[in-house]
């Protein structure tokens, strides 16, 4: 037993490094998985306001005031969308009965580099963002919430490989998921169309009404090239993302005001069921 | 190393922390390619530092680096892993009566050519842990070796330029 330990100590420069690699990974494993258990990241309050900074330095060159009156505007037009009211009744507007509120904010941190890509945006808990809400920009899909403080929030880029984003075909309704293979960043793979139906190159795809997380009819990308899949009767399809992923700095963050209501619905029925 | 010394490598770290997070991890050539300078601390700390501070040093101002640019913990895995292998690549590099105490590392006193391949087996040892870390599976073994090929080169560049840029102010 002895010499165990006299090895232990002769090797103790190699341990520690060995520690300390494992630290590391356990760190990058976790947080891959669930972006909300690292202690400290870019929601972070000291950390985040050190961007903002930078961000407000940045946004000088692109006439910041001027997009944020103009992504107001949206946000204030989408409320008030007929499409956005439970009931279709020209006679009754009930502002209660909402099914989505959206409201804006700014990207303050993005990257497309990586295989695990996160935004930050500059509203938290405090503007009413929650965990799983959708973000969206002008040109179409961006992410979900994965994580909120106060003041910020970490959104899971579209452009992760851990994302998937149920959308379907606006021309046939034949809906599947999209998925990121982390090479580039313009294209994602949508997968689950079956390969009966007859697609085209350039047919868009929009985010389908089975998710809690986005409205029916968000803006994904068109086709670009695709497939057939001898062994499983699916297409292989690669999309042009509509969102340029490079240029995002005004969003929408939208809130499904219905979900819980939903998913508790679903919870029950579940329940009954087993 | 006395605290004026000490305070000096704060100071550079500093610099080099801001450096990356507000000019490098913004400027991305080809895919999810960038320079990375914190080797650069590795390289410039003391030659007779204890091994077990370099360690120690490695952990703490990579894992800095990782919470601003929110890399996970590929930054601090490279650093860890390059500052393991400095004290056998130095031994290999000095000179058959050793390093002159109390200098330490820089173009000027390796030379030129000396301080590339010290730079280079940093920075390459530093890549491929970061790419293995970040894409996690030994399946795109290609992928690994290509991208931390192209990083290292680019990085390597950057490090001596802003190495001798370093010098240069000092003076």
């Amino acid at each position: 037993m002895s010499s165990f330990f006299d090895y232990i100590r002769k090797r103790s420069f190699f341990f520690l490094f060995l520690l300390f690699e494992f630290l590391a990974f356990i760190f990058t494993a976790t947080e891959k998985r669930r972006p909300k258990l690292f202690f400290i990241n870019s929601s972070d309050f000291f950390v985040s306001n050190l961007y903002t900074g930078f961000y407000s330095f940045k946004s000088y060159f692109s006439l910041k005031k001027e997009n944020e009156r103009l992504v107001k505007e949206i946000a204030d037009l989408k409320n008030n969308l007929n499409s956005n009211f439970s009931i279709h009744d020209s006679t009754i507007i009930d502002s209660t009965n909402k099914n989505y509120n959206y409201f804006p904010a700014h990207v303050i941190k993005n990257s497309v580099a990586f295989e695990n890509n996160f935004l930050t945006i500059d509203k938290g808990s405090n503007d009413g963002v929650r965990v799983d809400d959708g973000v969206i920009c002008d040109e179409g899909i961006v992410g979900v919430v994965v994580n909120v403080s106060k003041n910020y929030s970490v959104v899971l880029s579209a452009l992760n490989v851990m994302s998937g984003i149920s959308a379907k075909l606006a021309r046939t309704g034949h809906w599947g998921n999209t998925n990121w293979d982390g090479r580039n960043y313009r294209y994602v793979t949508l997968e689950g169309i079956p390969n009966h139906i007859k697609i085209y190159n350039g047919d868009t795809v929009i985010t389908s009404s089975y998710s809690s997380i986005f409205p029916e009819g968000i803006m994904i990308g068109t086709i670009d090239t695709f497939g057939r899949n001898e062994e499983d009767n699916f297409y292989n399809i690669k999309l042009l993302l509509n969102t340029d992923f490079k240029k995002v700095s005004n969003v929408l963050v939208i809130t499904d005001l219905k979900r819980e209501e939903q998913l508790i619905l679903e919870e029950e029925t579940l329940k009954e069921f087993k | 190393m006395d605290a004026r010394e000490g305070l000096k490598y704060f100071i550079y770290s500093l610099i080099i922390l801001f450096l990356q997070i507000f000019v490098f991890n913004n400027i991305e050539f080809g895919s999810g390619l960038f320079v990375s300078l914190p080797i650069l601390f590795i390289l410039l700390l003391p030659i007779e530092m204890s091994k077990w501070l370099l360690l120690f040093l490695a952990f703490s101002f990579g894992l800095t680096i990782d919470i601003f640019s929110d890399t996970l913990a590929l930054n601090t895995a490279g650093l860890v892993f390059s500052a393991f292998l400095r004290p056998a690549v130095l031994s290999l590099l000095q000179p058959s009566e050793g390093f002159e105490p109390g200098k330490k590392p820089s173009v000027f006193y390796f030379g030129f050519s000396k301080f590339l391949i010290y730079a280079s087996i940093h920075t390459l040892a530093f890549e491929i842990v970061y790419y293995l870390f970040e894409i996690f599976s030994f399946s795109k073994f290609f992928i690994i070796i290509y991208k931390s090929l192209i990083a290292g080169i680019m990085s390597v560049i950057t490090i001596t330029i802003i190495h001798i840029l370093f010098l240069r102010n000092k003076k």
